[in-house]
């Protein structure tokens, strides 16, 4: 036990993680974006990002990306791997597999397509499953769902910081920018209805700019209690769903990110599940 | 405070975790981004009003290809990396990186080095000859029709245009020679 609590049901939760990761891969081979399917990029961007300038050096990135026997086997691997990660949740081997290859192929993906990206909830999620031990498993499990609260309070706390909050044209000029080649093609619709609504009235759309804001900044909730988990869940899930209707950021890649915040041990009992199974 | 649950329970978890909050703070501070030291400082800046915004089409023998059929991440691969070509070609080929590789790794390398680095870090001119004839194959391989040829412009649009009299720069034009 930790300070009195139970622990995480790492067993439970390895399924359903890895299940809802394979998903995501099926999700990238359903958008061709597996590195496979790149059809060999000759560009790479590996931005001003240290990290990137490493993994390039060692020329991982370039091999992977120029060549289609690797990149195939590369993506037969990972995606086998995150399989039996799901079948056999109590082993370290095609964990580290799986979590290496997903880092690999978001810094493939990144640099062949020039723009690094920020949906990362898939990186970060199976990261605590390093641990098989319960105990270890949920202290780190926790201090994910910090970094998700940190990550999102920081992007509030960077709209107040740049002047993006009090700026009173900000949002609809995110909205034009974002969304001109979209309306160009864009027969009339609903979502067409309301993003013209919203870059003709600026304040209405300034107004959602800092409700977004705020709403990212209540993650800090997060830091200090989990009574309201299933509230900051539903925050994120707005404000992600916000995101796909109005700039067209699809947050399949990113939905892991909202796994710190479900009730995994009220689901554990519910199932019946105790620790001891894990 | 799960810090000192950490230090009681995990000791190595506790420095890792002070390595990383020290990490995160410096590159913070810098302002650049080193994975996994994520900085999530999307559209925080003021963004400026512009009337027409920068944009990249495809024009297809079939007229302007809507963009909106393909996935988020189909697009972000073709559009992001014709963008990159694009900025690449107003500068002559010269890859928008080149001048901070040199700026960062001149200190710590010599010439020879510098140089091998640089092959590395920043796409060469055979790189930007190719990169049309990829464009084409990723660009038929994602979508249902195949076209032996297409053209990218670059052009500024305002917000309800429609793409019938558009016209722009050409950034590439590409003809498939596969039979």
């Amino acid at each position: 036990m930790i300070s009195g609590e139970s622990y995480y049901p790492r067993q439970l939760m390895a399924q359903v993680i890895f299940s809802w990761l394979f998903i995501i891969l099926i999700y990238f081979f359903a958008t061709d974006s597996l590195l496979s399917q790149l059809q060999q990029p000759v560009l790479i961007s590996p931005g001003s990002d240290n990290t990137f300038w490493l993994l390039h050096l060692t020329g991982i990135p370039q091999f992977l990306l120029t060549n289609k026997v690797a990149a195939l086997s590369f993506d037969l691997v990972v995606t086998t791997s995150c399989l039996v990660c799901i079948f056999i949740p109590a082993q370290r081997a095609f964990t580290i597999i799986t979590v290496a290859g997903v880092w690999l192929l978001y810094v493939c993906y990144s640099t062949a397509a020039g723009k690094h990206y920020v949906q990362i909830g898939y990186l970060l999620a199976p990261l605590p499953f390093f641990a098989l031990n319960s105990k270890r498993f949920s202290l780190l499990w926790e201090g994910l769902r910090y970094w998700v609260c940190f990550l999102f309070v920081c992007a509030g706390l960077y709209k107040l910081y740049y002047g993006g909050f009090f700026d009173a044209d900000n949002m609809r000029n995110i909205l034009l920018l974002e969304n001109a080649q979209w309306l160009a093609f864009e027969p009339g619709s609903l979502q067409r209805n309301l993003i013209e609504f919203l870059i003709e009235n600026k304040a209405a759309a300034q107004w959602l700019y800092r409700l977004a804001a705020v709403l990212q900044f209540s993650l800090l909730i997060g830091f200090f209690t989990r009574k309201y988990d299933d509230w900051l869940f539903c925050l994120l899930l707005l404000f992600h769903l916000a995101n796909f209707i109005l700039l067209h950021i699809s947050f399949v890649d990113q939905s892991l990110i909202f796994a710190p915040f479900l009730p995994w041990k009220r689901w554990a009992q519910y199932f019946q599940l105790t620790t001891g199974n894990d | 405070m799960f810090l000192t649950k950490v230090y009681r329970e995990w000791k190595l978890f506790f420095y890792v975790i002070i390595v990383f909050i020290a990490g995160q703070a410096f590159f913070m501070f810098k302002g650049i981004e080193n994975v996994p030291f994520f900085l999530y400082h999307m559209f925080s800046t003021p963004h400026a009003p512009a009337d027409s915004v920068h944009v990249l089409l495809v024009n297809t023998p079939h007229g302007y290809f809507n963009t909106n059929k393909l996935s988020g991440r189909e697009r972000e691969m073709l559009l992001n990396s014709a963008n990159y070509y694009d900025e690449s070609k107003q500068r002559n080929f010269q890859d928008p990186l080149v001048m901070t590789v040199r700026k960062r790794i001149a200190p710590i390398a010599d010439s020879t080095e510098l140089a091998q680095m640089e092959k590395k870090l920043v796409n060469q001119p055979a790189a930007f000859d190719e990169f049309p004839a990829w464009w084409l194959r990723y660009f038929n391989s994602i979508q249902g029709q195949r076209f032996d040829s297409v053209q990218v412009i670059s052009t500024f649009i305002r917000p309800g245009d429609s793409t019938d009299n558009i016209s722009g720069q050409e950034v590439f034009s590409i003809k498939s020679t596969d039979k």
